[in-house]
């Protein structure tokens, strides 16, 4: 490199530039190329801007795929991170399904939403187990005590003074360690509430728990937690990344599977999701050919 | 503290001779080391030129003046400080940022460093493209057209 001679301060310098001037770097000449792509310096910002719920994560290709996901945390594709709901610590409703913790990863109301049996005390947890897709950048989440569809105002509404939300592993043998836990959130709003994580959070393969302290309301002398919706707000790594491999040390290998731009992707998805819907176009012509033969 | 400042004079690569008080050089690690292990009057710098010390002096007399007289009792002097490493810094080209720092390190002055080394980063980001990069800091690119062009296909998000 040309700046001082002195390899270690021009690493020192490099260190300082944010992702567009490292990618830009990469055109000045072969020599910079291969000074900012054979040191980690976008890794050291990817690990600045997010935080982790696995071990580690690392990368088949470190400098473009770091770039990448850069890029991704901006744009790739908004999800509700939330895969299947898994269990609850406890249901108020013996009959199957009333209360199913599976309501409430829907925004529309089946039947009940999740209650749980009630405890004497106002001390003590419930809490809620999902899985998340296999990779999710989680970025808030937002509880619905009420249901939001239809809106039908349910009182009284079943809350607590805090919640947390714990991210972990599920073993062979059913049991769940924890990996990455935010702190204590307090409840405040009666309806809905968002609750935002400090930093996006990369979550392969992992589980959410979602862990209320100290229900607020008892009824006939039972404390109870009831919830209608959760959603998990956040961005589909999958769209431009795939799990290869874990490494002895328990790190997560992520390959990209395309260098296209994420914004680009994201764009080119939504056209062919709207070129999708124009099929839609097919279908009352489908349905009266439908028609026709039940006619024969 | 004593009224009588004890001085040491300081003497580049080329012979150019820096009067200066103790606790100016104290803000170099390696200097102090150097006057506590050999309490010589005169020190020879041999890795630092007359052009590239002086503006170290400058530095740390400045630095040290603010610390002894400002103390902790204001923020104002701490702007002040700021707005004067602003004009150093811009007043110089940029070689002689290179040489600093290299200086900058030798000596162990990791204040002075830090800040020549942002001022590079700085030059670097405020240029809007990889063209401009190379003019303002005087690169020849090897790279041939095809080359060029497909590294910037890689890149291209950078630019928007």
């Amino acid at each position: 490199m040309q700046f001082t001679g002195i390899e270690e301060l021009d690493i020192k310098i490099f260190s300082l530039l944010g992702p567009c001037d490292l990618m830009r770097s990469c055109l000045v000449s072969r020599s910079w190329c291969r000074f900012v792509t054979g040191h980690p310096f976008m890794r050291d910002l990817v690990l600045e801007m997010v935080n982790v719920a696995n071990t580690g994560v690392r990368f088949t290709n470190q400098h473009p795929d770091c770039a990448l996901l850069v890029r991704a945390l901006k744009y790739a594709p908004r999800i509700n991170c939330l895969s299947e709901a898994v269990k609850a610590s406890s249901h108020h409703h013996e009959e199957e399904g009333y209360d199913n913790i599976s309501n409430t990863v829907h925004d529309f109301m089946l039947t009940g939403p999740w209650m749980s049996r009630g405890r004497s005390g106002s001390s003590g947890t419930e809490w809620l187990m999902y899985k998340l897709n296999e990779l999710s950048l989680v970025g808030s989440i937002k509880i619905y005590l009420e249901p939001t569809y239809p809106s039908l105002p349910v009182s009284p509404v079943y809350g607590a003074r805090f919640v947390r939300f714990i991210f972990g592993d599920v073993s062979e043998e059913d049991v769940f360690s924890a990996t990455f836990t935010t702190p204590l959130f307090p409840m405040t709003h009666n309806r809905a509430q968002k609750f935002s994580l400090e930093k996006p959070l990369i979550c392969i393969n992992k589980f959410l728990v979602v862990e209320f302290h100290e229900p607020v309301l008892s009824v006939g002398g039972l404390y109870h937690m009831g919830v209608s919706y959760i959603r998990v707000k956040g961005r589909d790594l999958g769209s431009s990344f795939r799990r290869t491999f874990v490494s002895p040390t328990g790190d997560v290998v992520l390959q990209a599977t395309t260098y296209l731009d994420p914004k680009v992707k994201s764009e080119l998805d939504l056209l062919a999701a709207r070129l999708r819907v124009g099929d839609d176009v097919q279908i009352p012509k489908l349905v009266g050919f439908l028609n026709d033969e039940n006619n024969v | 503290m004593e009224n009588e400042k004890k001085m040491i004079t300081l003497k580049s690569s080329d012979d150019v001779t820096f009067e200066v008080e103790e606790a100016v050089v104290l803000e170099s690690q390696f200097l102090s080391h150097l006057v506590q292990d050999c309490p010589a009057p005169e020190h020879k710098i041999k890795e630092v030129t007359g052009k590239i010390l002086s503006k170290v002096v400058e530095y740390c007399e400045k630095h040290v003046v603010v610390v002894v007289d400002g103390g902790d009792s204001s923020s104002s002097s701490g702007d002040d400080l700021k707005k004067w490493d602003d004009k150093f810094i811009k007043e110089m080209d940029l070689s002689t940022v290179y040489d600093l720092i290299a200086a900058a390190n030798y000596l162990n002055i990791q204040a002075l460093l830090d800040l020549m080394c942002q001022r590079v980063a700085d030059v670097i980001t405020a240029c809007k493209d990889h063209k401009e990069i190379r003019e303002t800091l005087g690169i020849v690119s090897d790279y041939t057209a095809e080359e060029e062009a497909e590294v910037l296909k890689e890149n291209e998000w950078a630019f928007d």
